[in-house]
């Protein structure tokens, strides 16, 4: 597992598409969630019994191993159909299918419908931006900080494993965002946002 | 896999020492950024509500909690050096 992460966050394209064709293997993943400070979000989904594990990867490099906490799943109930206002689908063409416009507090449905891993990071942009501007930063190979970001609260989803579903509830402000994700591409290593998977939304 | 699995031991935080019994079905995930802490180390299977928040904070873009949940597909429980609580403490 953390052999597979370590070259997921490799910055050669080769190893992380490698690790990402790893990872979908070897491990299934539920979430949960990309939060800051003082904007929590709560994640709801169904688990059968096992043994699950949590982690935190915000300050993780790729080097070393991430501390792990172990989170035990007993019982047979199987749960049942979870519930959001606002559909999200992440393809297997690395695109998200989605509203363009979501009340900025809410529950969004995320549906893992393709055949790698994704998650959905939620980054306010500056009002006016468009998802060309977007193509055309990460088209410019760029590698300062996109001038569309503005300061402010960030939410979303952690990685889902193919054919999962998950309920996030969250609340941000109001305003322009986009959705994000920076999964290396199973094939050519490149980050999933620079093969077009990223999104403008307005939270209203 | 396997083989990094064998240093999970090392690795496992303690969840929070307030509660080490079986909940029904919302836990409390606080992130600092590099670990995490929980309420519950047990919870019902079915319908599952975590509650993330992080305590990291965020300085020029970075910081926050990135909060991933996660069971191997081979050995799930298995991973050498963490156990299930017994039956008596699960009730």
């Amino acid at each position: 597992m953390f052999a597979d992460l370590r070259e997921e966050f490799s910055s050669n394209p080769a190893t992380a598409a490698k690790g990402t064709r790893d990872l979908v293997r070897d491990v299934s993943l539920s979430g949960l969630a990309d939060v800051v400070s003082g904007y929590p979000e709560v994640v709801t989904e169904n688990l059968r019994s096992g043994t699950y594990y949590l982690m935190d990867l915000a300050k993780f490099s790729g080097a070393g191993q991430p501390k792990i906490t172990p989170l035990f799943v007993t019982g047979h109930d199987r749960g049942s159909p979870l519930h959001g206002r606002v559909p999200v689908s992440a393809t297997s063409a690395d695109r998200f299918i989605a509203p363009v416009s979501w009340p900025h507090h809410g529950t969004y449905l995320f549906r893992n419908v393709a055949d790698t891993i994704h998650f959905m990071a939620i980054v306010p942009v500056k009002a006016g931006t468009t998802d060309k501007q977007i193509r055309a930063f990460f088209d410019s190979g760029s590698q300062s900080q996109p001038p569309f970001f503005v300061n402010g609260p960030t939410g979303g989803n952690d990685v889902v494993s193919p054919g999962r579903t998950i309920a996030v509830s969250y609340n941000l402000p109001r305003g322009t965002y986009v959705l994000l994700c920076f999964v290396a591409d199973d094939v050519t290593g490149m980050p999933h946002a620079v093969m077009g998977m990223h999104k403008v939304i307005h939270l209203t | 896999m396997l083989a990094a699995a064998g240093g999970l031991l090392a690795l496992a935080g303690p969840a929070s020492a307030s509660d080490h019994g079986v909940v029904g079905h919302r836990v409390t995930v606080v992130g600092n950024g590099s670990s995490v802490n929980i309420d519950h180390t047990t919870v019902q299977a079915g319908r599952v509500s975590f509650d993330v928040s992080s305590t990291n904070p965020v300085s020029q873009g970075n910081g926050g909690s990135t909060i991933s949940l996660f069971r191997p597909k081979q050995g799930g429980d298995a991973v050498h050096g963490v156990r299930r609580p017994s039956r008596g403490v699960l009730k």
